[in-house]
């Protein structure tokens, strides 16, 4: 009898088990697609945002091949520019009044982001656009400090009112560029932006060393156009004696030597273009420049000589605007104890501030290199003077227009694979945005 | 012969002593059970309230990107000056577009190209309504005055933010002293920070976890300003 009982149960565990067992199957399931779903939306949030910036820099280099003297569109939608693990392509049109509309479209992943931009030339392109630039590596020595202000405003001292990062400084326009890498040691300081070469990096010292702004590489490398000396005859050469004073008036000028005697003073009235083979400042003298009317620029041939205690200055109320190209290779020192004003554009020289020195103004050179401590201010009166243009079209860019509009391919909005699927690219194919540009 | 020693019991003692072995044994697994799960709750807490300054921040930079930085309010300062102006409140209109400009007709002037913008916004920093400006944590959240972020375009107010704290991380309000060694002096919990070209945004969150103990996060992000007409 009890076996015929414990017989008619059996079997019925293996029933609830299976029941058991199913509703669990039933419940994973269920948090298997709610936790593969919110996988899904996070990994789309992240490729959205990345295409975001994707566009971002497809919208810059478009930017960049038009101040080269390209149309602004990069890539096309069937051979678009590969960047960073994903692709995008700019379509630029001229829109009149000098002004081009930029529609740049990036996918990254299952990411899909279009920006909508228009630009106009302005024509110019400063020539001095940074406190220091040069071919080769920058390297900022300890405690060397570098920003800017503005000598049509008046002078440094009164526009050194602001602090910031520990330090009192006057602007944050203090901008560095080179071709190569951009070193900081300890303690230096950049209120501005620190842009190195193309593939290129800053580094900065684990010790007190500051970038106020961007450290981004350039796109391109930097240019140094030619210098264009004009044609003016030599007058022979030009002194002005010890303790003695002369002034030039505006106008252009050319002579084979201008030597400012020790202790004497040259006062140049702008607007004034002065050709020279050696320029000479003595012991001690003074360039005193007046840029009430205009700017004065020195075109130097052969050599710049910048003897212990010579100073450029301002006249009373004049901006700083002088700025002295100089050609060739011939090394330019400034001594110990130099205060240094001008623009300086020497692109096959090298610079050298040996030591307790202060600079205001912009200096262009092959190197520049500095003691420490050294205290350089960027004077942003010579962004407005001295403009270049090297045949490339390498204008400045104003955005006037910046937004982020509808991704237009439609196709591609619900088709959200990878772009080299959903497009049917082949990566080996697709070229980098910079040989993507279309002129 | 009887055997005994399977049924033998245990004196007090050695049931004592196992006790204390067993507590000993499962006491201490058990309180690092504990303080794990106390660290990953505050962890999770933490991770969440950076997401959210974090998405916040996010959102004021798509939006206020495509700012017209001619008519942004405040102005940008200009040299001679100060570098910089504080604010808690920023008026501004985004592009949305550029019109190539219409011919004039009958008594209509023409209009020249140049770029739309659409109606003007404004983010600002105002008090939570659930906890005024009194110094008294009204609402029991364990936080004293918090403020919210929002923003409006002449319509209805749109919270951006909230749990934000009446002073910045590392920031003892009201003493005239840059405590947290970032330039500004007693700033809030959200700032921002109005240069040339540019919009710098900094913001602290403030929360109090499952456990009970404070939490912060603290982002900041520099805003260029891209379009210049």
């Amino acid at each position: 009898m009890k076996n015929t009982k414990r017989n008619s149960r059996a079997g019925s565990a293996l029933i609830m088990v299976l029941v058991v067992v199913t509703g669990l199957l039933v419940m994973l399931a269920a948090v298997g697609r709610v936790a593969l779903s919110h996988k899904t939306e996070v990994v789309r949030d992240v490729d959205d945002r990345r295409a975001f910036y994707l566009a971002e820099a497809g919208l810059t280099e478009a930017i960049v091949s038009m101040r080269r003297g390209a149309s602004g569109s990069v890539g096309t939608a069937t051979t678009p520019a590969l960047l960073g693990g994903g692709v995008f392509w700019a379509e630029a049109s001229d829109i009149g009044g000098g002004r081009t509309q930029i529609d740049v479209a990036a996918l990254h992943g299952s990411g899909r982001s279009a920006l909508q931009a228009v630009v106009e030339s302005d024509g110019q392109t400063p020539l001095f656009e940074a406190v220091l630039s040069s071919r080769n590596q920058l390297t900022l020595n300890a405690g060397v400090q570098i920003d800017s202000f503005d000598s049509a405003a008046g002078t440094y001292a009164s526009q050194a009112v602001n602090p910031v990062n520990g330090q009192t400084i006057a602007n944050t326009n203090g901008d560095v560029s080179s071709n190569a890498d951009i070193v900081l040691n300890a303690n230096a300081m950049v209120f501005g932006d620190a842009t190195p070469g193309p593939g290129h990096s800053v580094s900065l010292a684990a010790t007190g060393s500051y970038v106020h702004g961007s450290t981004t590489p350039a796109q391109a490398p930097l240019t140094f156009p030619p210098i264009q000396v004009p044609n003016v005859p030599s007058a022979g050469g030009y002194s002005v004696p010890n303790n003695g004073t002369a002034t030039l008036p505006s106008g252009t000028h050319g002579f084979s030597t201008l030597d400012i005697g020790k202790d004497g003073r040259l006062i140049v009235q702008g607007p004034a273009d002065i050709v020279v083979d050696h320029f000479v400042g003595g012991k001690d003298a003074f360039l005193e420049i007046d840029a009430t009317n205009g700017p004065v620029t020195f075109f130097v041939n052969q050599s710049y000589t910048h003897t212990n205690g010579f100073e450029a200055v301002p006249s009373t109320n004049s901006e700083m605007a002088v700025a002295f190209l100089i050609s060739g290779t011939q090394p330019i020192l400034f001594p110990s104890g130099s205060q240094v004003r001008g623009a300086y554009y020497a692109p096959d020289a090298d610079i050298t501030f040996t030591s307790s020195n202060e600079a205001w103004g912009s200096f262009v050179g092959n190197t520049v290199s500095m003691s420490s401590g050294t205290h350089f201010h960027f004077d942003e009166t010579l962004m407005r003077h001295w403009n270049v243009d090297d045949g490339s079209n390498a204008d400045t860019m104003n955005i006037l227009v910046w937004r982020t509009r509808d991704f237009w391919r439609t196709d591609l909005l619900s088709d959200r694979r990878d772009p080299f699927a959903a497009m049917g690219l082949v990566r080996a194919n697709l070229q980098p945005p910079s040989a993507s540009w279309i002129f | 012969m009887k055997y005994h020693g399977s049924r033998g019991g245990y004196t007090l003692i050695e049931l004592a002593l196992s006790m204390l072995l067993l507590l000993l044994v499962v006491g201490v697994p058990v309180r690092f059970m504990a303080s794990v799960g106390h660290a990953q709750r505050e962890l999770d807490a933490t991770t969440t309230l950076n997401a959210r300054a974090t998405r916040t921040l996010e959102r004021l930079t798509l939006r206020l990107r495509g700012a017209n930085d001619a008519t942004l309010t405040p102005a940008a300062p200009t040299p001679p000056g100060p570098l910089f102006v504080e604010t808690l409140v920023v008026d501004y209109e985004v592009a949305t577009g550029y019109s190539p400009g219409t011919p004039g007709t009958g008594g209509t002037p023409p209009t020249p190209p140049g770029p739309l913008f659409d109606t003007p916004e404004r983010v600002e920093l105002v008090p939570s309504p659930s906890d005024p400006t009194n110094g008294v944590d009204d609402d029991g959240d364990g936080l004293v005055d918090e403020s919210r972020i929002v923003w409006s375009q002449g319509g209805p107010v749109i919270v951006l933010c909230e749990n934000v704290p009446r002073a910045a991380a590392g920031e003892i309000p009201g003493n005239g002293v840059d405590d947290n060694g970032n330039t500004y002096v007693d700033e809030p919990g959200f700032l921002m920070v109005r240069e040339q070209g540019l919009l710098r945004v900094l913001l602290t969150l403030s929360d109090v976890d499952a456990d009970g103990n404070r939490i912060t996060a603290t982002a900041e992000q520099a805003i260029a300003l891209r379009c210049r007409p």
